[in-house]
């Protein structure tokens, strides 16, 4: 019994101590910049996530967590436009030594760009322009209004939430994109066979367009949006148990089953929904 | 007067006006009134809609075609492109193929490989929808150096909107005068530009 | 810009352009295409309610026009000519598709539903003032097939009744009885519309 308290009381001490050798190959990089109204930052980590959030002021304060003393992160400046990029030293490491993280925060104006391959990419309550983009990355980007949002993966998970009065264009292959309560003027979804989700109520009196080659659409509308919808699948289906009031003029003939347009209240907002292949489903909230 | 008699004979009294029984009972029956009025203002507001709409396109297009067909115009027969588009209507195609052409022109001019990095070539698979063409093979010598879950990515994602292309393509020679299959060519060439941009920049 | 804007530009009168197109002046076609093809359009949309056929029928109309431009001798204005010519290529494949003439037993015996209200009832509110363009076109193109050739020939596009007869083939009093019912069914779908509109406030 007391070999086995001996044995078991290294094995902790050995645990203790690979922890502590592990933590301290970690650098926290912390960089703050004092900018003016309007600035840019442009973070470039394609190594890991990088999460950015708001703060009332003028600073940019980024602080970088890098997992190996093999990485590094570079910083260029030049008025209130910051740009942040991260690389390997020598040879990319394997593995978590090539891992390097980001935690930002903003003043609420900033125009925020995000490039980061594997993601997550995180992007909350900025009021200026966003653009973010990874092959692989999940894009998260929330509560975020006024400025124009440009959003691009090949198989991340695009997700939006509670964006108001913005210019939005998301091009995504195969990931899927999920918007809810996403208006502005103009709204523009691409994808080759990510399914496209959006639930809210369109409003705004924007343009919409939700495009997909293979993908579905999903559409989750309230009684009371008020919008002007078309929806038409060239080789998929078309389903829609919302009650529109059916259209005079329509920009395409219109086969049960296939397409439908219509309007609802007083069709402020124009929705165009349109797959090649893919299902397209209406449904009312 | 009943309002039965009066309604009875409305349909050839409403315009031109009734005999003096007829004008009585409008000046006293307020219900009959009521539906005079508004069947007045029906076919007045009726007057104001105006033609608000032109035809698509291709109802010139159509009528051009016949036109010539039966020789009652007098010129050439407007010039196809490969994709039987009418080639004064290719501009919106050239537009958006422009980027891709202008994206791979880039990367066949750009020397991608540097003497640290090995360069590794990740040939396409034998795709279903046909062989990889040069531009693509390009792309993924490009990304050959990032890691193989970003190539993976890449490969996949060519091969999927290489379908796009040549599905929205094959929709459009079939009817070019449809608006809705050009559009989701436009997009499907956006897609393709978004593929090579996102490959620029991670092959830097 | 075109090269048939160009002429108009240049102070191309409509007389001169049809006289171009009777040589086969491929311009002048464009030209009067574009002056007439709204109107025209519109007929047919409204007379089927369908954009498709509509097209079709705009194409078919204006190549009927340009086969006969020649024996257009200007005894009436020329977008009277196109437009009653429109309107017969509407009629014509309306009875194609089997759409029952009107018939002349209708005006002796009107249909029951369809008849006048016995019932005095209590007044409704009045229309005036309640119709916008977009409920009026959707209750338009809600009516039955020969109510709304009717109304839009009348009401829209300003043909008399006589011109109508003549055109459907049936008598004066029939067109007047046909067009009492359209705007009785108009009046109908507008006051649910508008009902309908003031249960949502």
């Amino acid at each position: 019994m007391e070999s086995w308290n001996r044995r078991a009381k290294l094995a902790v001490a050995v645990l203790v101590g690979f922890a502590a050798i592990v933590a301290s190959a970690q650098t926290r990089k912390e960089m703050k910049f004092n900018v003016g109204p309007g600035a840019s930052l442009t973070i470039s980590n394609d190594f890991g996530p990088v999460t950015v959030h708001t703060m009332a002021g003028s600073q940019v304060l980024a602080v970088a967590t890098l997992h190996s003393d093999q990485m590094e992160v570079d910083q260029t400046r030049s008025g209130s436009r910051v740009e942040l990029f991260t690389h390997a030293l020598q040879q990319r490491p394997t593995g978590d030594a090539a891992r390097v993280e980001f935690d930002v925060t903003v003043p609420p104006d900033c125009n925020v760009t995000v490039h980061s391959s594997p993601g997550p990419i995180v992007i909350e309550k900025v009021r200026g322009d966003v653009t973010a983009d990874g092959e692989n990355a999940n894009i998260d980007v929330r509560d975020v209004g006024n400025g124009h949002v440009h959003l691009r993966t090949l198989k991340g998970n695009v997700t939006i939430a509670n964006v108001s009065n913005g210019h939005v264009e998301v091009t995504s292959v195969s990931g899927p994109v999920k918007m809810s309560d996403v208006s502005g003027p103009s709204v523009e979804v691409n994808t080759t066979n990510g399914k496209i989700s959006y639930s809210g109520m369109f409003s705004n009196n924007g343009d919409y367009v939700l495009t997909t080659h293979s993908g579905d659409i999903e559409v989750l509308l309230p009684a009371n949006a008020s919008i002007d919808v078309s929806a038409r699948s060239v080789n998929g289906k078309v389903e829609n148990d919302f009650p529109f009031q059916p259209k005079q003029h329509n920009p395409f003939p219109v086969t049960s089953g296939r397409a439908f347009a219509g309007t609802s209240n007083s069709g402020s907002s124009g929705v165009q929904l349109r797959s090649f292949s893919g299902t397209i489903r209406v449904k009312k909230q | 007067m009943t309002c039965a008699e009066f309604q009875r004979v409305l349909p050839y009294i409403i315009d031109a006006g009734g005999d003096a029984g007829q004008e009585q009972h409008l000046r006293e029956c307020a219900v009959c009134a009521d539906l005079v009025a508004d069947l007045r203002y029906i076919a007045d507001q009726a007057k104001l809609l105006v033609p608000m709409e032109d035809p698509s396109p291709r109802v010139w297009e159509g009528l051009q075609k016949s036109l010539e067909r039966e020789g009652l115009v007098k010129s050439a027969p407007a010039r196809r492109s490969l994709l039987g588009l009418p080639l004064r209507d290719l501009g919106w195609v050239a537009a958006g193929a422009a980027v891709v052409v202008l994206l791979a022109g880039i990367f066949f001019t750009r020397n991608t490989t540097s003497a640290d990095q090995p360069k590794t070539t990740v040939a396409m698979e034998s795709p279903a929808t046909g062989p990889a063409n040069a531009e693509d093979q390009q792309i993924l010598d490009t990304v050959a150096q990032l890691s193989p879950d970003v190539r993976d990515s890449y490969r996949q994602g060519l091969r999927d909107v290489n379908t796009y292309i040549q599905d929205a393509e094959r929709s459009v020679k079939e009817d070019p005068n449809d608006q809705g299959a050009r559009q989701l060519l436009m997009q499907a060439y956006q897609q393709k530009a978004m593929l090579y941009q996102m490959a620029t920049r991670s092959g830097e | 810009m075109t090269q048939a804007k160009k002429i108009l530009a240049s102070g191309i009168t409509e007389a001169e352009a049809i006289d171009r197109a009777k040589g086969g002046d491929a311009e002048a076609f464009e030209m009067l295409y574009g002056l007439h093809k709204r109107r025209v359009y519109s007929l047919c949309l409204r007379m089927t309610g369908n954009t498709a056929e509509a097209e079709d029928l705009t194409q078919e109309a204006f190549l009927q026009l340009y086969r006969k431009i020649a024996t257009f001798r200007g005894e009436s204005a020329f977008s009277t000519w196109l437009h009653r010519l429109a309107v017969n290529v509407v009629l014509m494949h309306l009875r194609k598709k089997g759409l029952p003439e009107i018939s002349l037993d209708e005006a002796l015996e009107p249909a029951q539903e369809d008849g006048p209200k016995k019932d005095i009832g209590a007044r409704d509110n009045v229309l005036a003032g309640s119709i916008d363009r977009v409920n009026l076109e959707r209750a338009i193109e809600s009516l039955p097939p020969g109510y709304r050739i009717i109304f839009v020939l009348h009401d829209i596009e300003g043909y008399e009744h006589n011109e109508i007869a003549e055109m459907m083939g049936c008598s004066i009093g029939n067109s007047k009885s046909q067009l009492h019912k359209a705007r009785m069914k108009l009046r109908d779908l507008l006051k649910v519309s508008r009902a309908e509109k003031a249960a949502k406030r």
